[in-house]
């Protein structure tokens, strides 16, 4: 048997992938998948969600008994451990906010699906309105799991609590034989919702998604058109296919991590803040020649690529082919082995986030402007950046 | 409609208007002040996360009766308020200072209301691309008839006739404080006739929003009875408590 399976994950509009409380856990060595959405309006629900699957991928068949979570206490000495690692060296009015806070909620909570699989049989274990679906070679769903349905979608489901009196409703375990089996979906509860209410051909869309982008396309059009719930989203699509193998093998076909994007949101963020920084450096715009020129250099008004490294050094040397000679060797070299190294990381990165900042245009429609504006400072920062360089190696040693 | 939910994307606007006229004087002009308090407290608890603050509410608050006539009192993102509510809560004192003095001019605090939303939903409009604009809330906190309640029937009623341009027309809720034993509350009403012929409760009838299926939900989940499709967003009489219920309420009904 071989099971071929790709992950998605899309946060809730407007939020940042570091705000998703969606989780997901892939297990290959024990042949499992989890699928844990965080309760919103729980504390730090990302990290219990992300303790949960992990807990359930490497004990699924010890994982809960009586609604309880078998390694319950060090799951919530890990979770405190994390709260705490989160809320250290808080300011005072962070305090203040947090302590408000937890007036809503002192504990985190998820819902959660678990799925494990053998040669025969398929189980699964569910609590809230996380859903896994199962569905026949037809794509008809011959069983769906979860222990919150249809109506009881809702802003207050079912869920394992980081504190052991907060556990919310009663778990439902489900098995079957896995020969009926083409498809398990592990869906978060917008996407679940949709899923159930869409035909075959929806369906058929969802499960032939190969990747990020479609993912994206498809779930924005369905937020748009009113048919999904604007919420977190995720998705685990498993294809079984069955063969005389003993053995049961696997095919990721898209996997997703949750952490490397939010790596690489906050390498985008700290790129904005650098240009911000760049465009409000009172070196730059204090002090220095050619100041007018440099503004409009930065705010892209004037399109003609301007030497901004005139401005980096002060006004005396401004012509630094003339003027290198009126300083000591030593801290001229210095200065353009740092202003190499700066300028070279700051291009590296640039480039490197060009491709994410096209690729995030095309699915962040509402802001396609502002990425368009965004990658355009970029380009010019790192052409500029490539003129100092070039400026730079052209200096008298 | 008013099915957006309120988020960083889709920000609410919660416009207050606060009766303050030479009748609040004494207990109600605190309580109003509480309420509003109360409720903004709760409004910032909903755009916590962990330990910032999320942009999803921006809040007008308009005097109307005091020594200024009609004014904005206060106004800001709900984030803006941090530093007062944190003094309001050590201190236990109100983001609004109670005040009660001369006439009720209920119009015209209508009127600058609508001022206040149009703006507001142009500025969305031309700032927030295709994201979805919810529709915003009025609250009008008062103890009496207003000076002119034709005119601040017609001013009310042109606010609850903006439509906004994706989540129907503007909702407005009233709330009558009246602390007397003798006078007993009445809740989200569905027909005049229960009313009594209570004739601040006929006026603020004509002048507040049915209520909708989501805010039925979430009333009823609040523990409100009695509330039904076709009720209206007002009550007639109320006490301390449900004052502080009812603006809360009204205030987070979009946030979640």
């Amino acid at each position: 048997m071989e099971l071929r399976y790709k992950t998605f994950i899309m946060p809730h509009v407007g939020d940042s992938y570091s705000q998703c409380a969606d989780r997901f856990a892939i297990g290959t060595d024990k042949n499992c998948f989890a699928i844990a959405d965080g309760v919103g309006e729980s504390l730090f629900p990302y990290d219990w969600a992300e303790l949960v699957c992990e807990d359930f991928i490497a004990n699924p068949n010890l994982f809960c008994e009586n609604n309880k979570l078998v390694r319950e206490n060090a799951l919530i000495e890990a979770w405190n451990q994390k709260r705490d690692e989160r809320t250290a060296n808080l300011t005072e009015t962070e305090l203040f906010l947090f302590e408000m806070g937890l007036e809503k909620a002192d504990f985190a909570a998820c819902t959660f699906v678990g799925l494990s699989i053998d040669k025969k049989q398929w189980q699964s274990l569910a609590l809230g309105d996380s859903y896994l679906f199962v569905l026949d070679k037809n794509l008809e769903i011959i069983e769906s799991v979860a222990s919150q349905k249809g109506e009881e979608f809702s802003n207050f489901p079912e869920y394992f609590a980081s504190q052991a009196e907060k556990n919310h409703g009663k778990t439902i375990k489900v098995c079957g034989d896995i020969n009926k089996v083409t498809y398990f979906v592990l869906l978060t509860d917008a996407i679940s919702d949709w899923f159930i209410k869409v035909d075959t051909e929806k369906r058929k869309e969802l499960l032939a998604i190969s990747d990020m982008q479609s993912f994206h396309s498809l779930v924005n059009k369905e937020r748009e058109n009113g048919n999904m719930k604007d919420d977190d989203t995720t998705a685990v699509i498993i294809e079984v296919v069955h063969d005389d193998s003993d053995d049961i093998k696997y095919t990721k076909l898209y996997n997703t991590n949750i952490n490397d994007l939010i790596e690489e949101e906050e390498k985008c963020l700290k790129l904005e803040d650098s240009l911000e920084d760049m465009e409000n450096d009172s070196f730059i715009k204090n002090d220095t020649v050619e100041k007018k020129t440099i503004i409009e250099e930065i705010d892209g008004v004037n399109a003609v690529s301007q030497p901004i490294e005139l401005a980096i050094l002060p006004k005396e040397n401004t012509d630094t082919t003339i003027n290198s000679h009126s300083i000591t060797s030593s801290p001229i070299e210095e200065l353009t082995n740092k202003l190499r190294q700066y300028i070279d990381d700051f291009i590296k990165l640039g480039d490197e986030l060009l491709d994410k900042i096209d690729y995030v245009k095309s699915q962040d429609t509402q802001n396609r402007n502002r990425w368009d504006k965004v990658g355009k400072s970029v380009k010019k920062i790192s052409e500029t950046g490539k003129t100092i360089i070039t400026n730079l190696n052209k200096i008298k040693k | 409609m008013a099915q957006i939910q309120w988020g960083t994307k889709t920000p609410g606007h919660i416009i207050y208007l606060i009766d303050q006229s030479g009748s609040m004087s004494g207990a109600n002009e605190q309580k109003a002040a509480e309420s509003i308090t109360a409720a903004m407290i709760e409004t910032l608890k909903g755009c916590i996360q962990e330990k910032e603050v999320r942009n999803r509410v921006y809040v007008t608050i308009i005097g109307y009766g005091n020594e200024n006539g009609v004014s904005v009192v206060k106004e800001g993102w709900i984030a803006d308020f941090v530093n007062d509510l944190q003094v309001c809560k050590k201190n236990n004192s109100t983001i609004i200072a109670p005040k009660s003095y001369g006439m009720t001019p209920m119009a015209d605090a209508f009127a600058l209301a609508n001022k206040c939303i149009t703006t507001w939903l142009s500025q969305r409009e031309s700032v927030q691309g295709d994201y979805k604009i919810p529709a915003p809330i009025v609250i009008n906190i008062t103890d009496g008839y207003p000076d002119d309640a034709n005119e601040a029937t017609a001013e009310a009623q042109k606010v609850m006739n903006i439509v906004t341009r994706d989540d129907g027309n503007v909702l407005v809720f009233n709330i009558h404080m009246d602390d007397s034993a003798d006078q007993v509350e009445i809740k989200f009403p569905t027909t005049k006739s229960v009313l009594n012929g209570v004739p601040e409760g006929e006026f603020l009838y004509d002048i507040s929003s049915e209520m909708t299926t989501d805010f039925i939900k979430a009333a009823q989940a609040q523990k409100f009875e009695g509330i039904v499709p076709g009720s209206k967003g007002f009550v007639v009489n109320a006490k301390g408590d449900t004052l502080v219920r009812f603006v809360t309420f009204g205030s987070g009904v979009s946030q979640h």
